[in-house]
């Protein structure tokens, strides 16, 4: 089996981890050389494993998917990086791209497609499920021309939509639980994002978060954007 | 397979988590597993009517109150793809008498931190509350 594609796992859920390193160690020509929970971890064993290609969650402690697709692609170019995540309205899309991700799939994925995938990326293919594609097209199909996707000016943080959004929801008063079940989100997830979002406007909690989105109109920001 | 091996039902949204799941619980021959997606109501019907032992559910998908109305004798764990914890869940039936709900308060009461520690690494069988 020397020329099996050999693949690092990186997803800070270790059940899933373990469903499919099983699933695809089983797989002819397919073996995983490597698991890490976060992206520091993956961009230190894509250094000493050297894997073909690295199958990258999004959001993880530590160090996020697209903080280390960028890395991974400086810094170990000959891996193709595939981004595996749970949702097509995730805000790092644009960035995984913009930094060279060779791939960007749904985990809602059928196990053959999956491998099927991994195969098609190692032959220079580009990946995408099919609900990325479409959303990358509608977002293309909407911007006006030759306007930039998502770009923050330097002199503003840059909060993504769904960053926007939730912390608008936060000065409603929502709760994280609450958010959740509004967006159709986990309350992780939403605790994630207000993390993130509490992060780059260097606030310390959600009533200074509140008091920010009043001051600033986050809302304006959102409305006028796509 | 042994003839008394326990039913395992996978009742999942993700495929990659459901049946990289079933592969793995297939390894040990004391289980029969059997995997189906949420989505393929009548094959989720059917394995839930067979009174399984366990349920194994993706968070979300369904509620688990509903699933043990399904198959009253199973333990439910719900499991999720965002990283947070798994729980199980058991039914108990009580009958609808005031003096055996009240009974039955008072005795969980008294031993609910024991029982709730105790019944997790080992005893698939525990007393989990069932949230409502």
């Amino acid at each position: 089996m020397n020329d099996a594609i050999r693949i690092l796992l990186v997803d800070d859920q270790p059940l899933f981890r373990r469903a499919i390193a099983t699933l695809v160690g089983d797989q002819p020509g397919l073996v995983v050389v490597g698991e890490a929970e976060n992206g520091l971890q993956g961009l230190e064993l894509a250094h000493s494993l050297r894997p073909d290609v690295v199958l990258l969650d999004v959001e993880m402690p530590v160090m996020n998917g697209v903080e280390a697709t960028r890395r991974i692609r400086d810094e170990v170019p000959a891996a193709k990086v595939v981004i595996l995540t749970v949702s097509e309205e995730d805000d790092h899309l644009f960035d995984a791209i913009r930094y060279g991700a060779h791939g960007y799939l749904l985990k809602n994925l059928r196990p053959e497609q999956l491998y099927e995938l991994i195969r098609a990326v190692v032959r220079d293919e580009t990946v995408l499920s099919p609900a990325i594609a479409g959303r990358l097209m509608r977002e293309f199909r909407e911007r006006p021309t030759g306007r930039r996707v998502a770009t923050p000016s330097s002199s503003e943080p840059s909060l993504t939509r769904r960053e926007i959004e939730i912390m608008q929801l936060v000065a409603d008063g929502l709760s994280n639980k609450e958010i959740g079940v509004r967006l159709s989100i986990t309350e992780g997830t939403v605790k994630n994002h207000v993390h993130n979002a509490l992060e780059k406007l260097q606030l310390e909690n959600r009533i200074q978060a509140a008091a920010y989105v009043v001051r600033h109109g986050l809302g304006l920001r959102l409305g006028s954007e796509g | 397979m042994p003839r008394n091996a326990r039913r395992v039902v996978i009742l999942y949204a993700h495929p990659l988590l459901g049946e990289g799941l079933a592969r793995i619980l297939r390894g040990d021959p004391s289980l029969t597993i059997e995997a189906v997606h949420v989505e393929d109501l009548e094959a989720a019907a059917t394995v839930l009517g067979d009174e399984p032992d366990v349920i194994v559910m993706e968070r979300g998908a369904l509620q688990a109150s509903d699933l043990l109305a399904l198959a009253p004798a199973a333990l439910l764990i719900d499991v999720g793809l965002d990283g947070g914890s798994s729980w199980a869940y058991h039914r108990d039936e009580l009958s609808p008498l005031p003096e055996d709900i009240f009974n039955t308060i008072r005795r969980c009461a008294a031993r609910t931190r024991r029982a709730a520690r105790s019944c997790k690494p080992r005893a698939p069988h525990g007393t989990a509350p069932l949230p409502s």
